[in-house]
């Protein structure tokens, strides 16, 4: 799944390492999510969302529509 | 700045070069091929199995030994990058892990081409019963100590190897069963699995970018 990742990242000033050691996880798995070889479990999308301060969907973008609710 | 990764490449094959032409002489010269080239097939090539695990496992526990030999060694490091005790502690127990299947692989060739059949093979089977237990609980524990991607591509490894496998097993048991392909050993099997597993780990690791 695309995301902003990096750029989110770079606003911060923090390198993938230093991410990581927030995060708990290893440096390659913040390489893998944010050149698309990877998309992270829920509680790691939603513990980057703490971290930057912003929504889910701000850091991983999906253009998904769904299909109009029929109406009962 | 230009990437210097490729170049640095280059040298380290050429070192790696030239180190395997020296190993490769000196075991010619000792009689070690000639011994070797004696084995069945299936032993040679689990033994050449084996001996790819060592060396990845020696690589992994020398790269683990000192954060300054790991900063050296370890293609995925980056300035910056956190190494504490914990990462070296779990790159030598992936070290000691591979060590383990390595034995695995190597002894019971050997010990049938040392004599240790029938009742001497005992002793064998429970030393390797041994080891067996002991990699299942390193196993056990590294993925424990894993983050979520070590553990997504072992499953996704797992999961290939195992169509891989099922796939080409039933092939050739339909086959054999024909009578159109020749047995194959248990040990030739095993051998197969196993280079299947690690060939899948390694295009796993590739694609999630985990040497990156």
């Amino acid at each position: 799944m695309k995301n902003r990742l990096r750029v989110l990242r770079a606003e911060a000033n923090l390198s993938q390492g230093d991410l990581a050691g927030l995060l708990g996880v290893s440096r390659q798995t913040i390489n893998a999510v944010e050149t698309d070889k990877y998309d992270p479990s829920l509680p790691l999308a939603m513990r980057l969302s703490k971290i930057f301060g912003v929504p889910i969907d701000a850091i991983f973008l999906d253009d998904w529509t769904p299909p109009e609710l029929p109406h009962g | 700045m230009a990437d210097r990764k490729p170049r640095r490449r280059l040298v380290h094959a050429a070192y790696g070069a030239a180190i395997g032409f020296v190993i490769a002489l000196a075991a010619g010269r000792s009689g070690l091929i000639a011994w070797l080239a004696e084995m069945p097939v299936e032993d040679m090539a689990s033994t050449a199995l084996a001996v790819l695990l060592l060396s990845l496992g020696l690589f992994a526990l020398i790269a683990a030994s000192s954060s300054t030999l790991y900063r050296r060694m370890a293609e995925n490091y980056q300035e910056g990058d956190p190494l504490d005790a914990g990462v070296l502690r779990y790159l030598r127990m992936n070290g000691a892990a591979l060590l383990l299947g390595a034995a695995l692989l190597l002894v019971p060739p050997l010990a049938v081409r040392f004599g240790f059949t029938g009742d001497a093979a005992i002793p064998v089977a429970i030393g390797i019963a041994a080891l067996l237990a002991l990699q299942t609980w390193l196993s056990a524990r590294i993925r424990r100590g894993s983050d979520e991607l070590n553990r997504a591509a072992l499953a996704e490894a797992s999961i290939a190897s195992f169509w891989l496998l099922q796939f080409g097993l039933f092939g050739w048991a339909a086959l054999a069963r024909l009578g159109l392909v020749a047995n194959v050993s248990l040990w030739t099997l095993m051998t197969i699995s196993g280079a299947i597993y690690l060939a899948v780990s390694i295009v796993v690791a590739l694609r999630r970018g985990m040497f990156a």
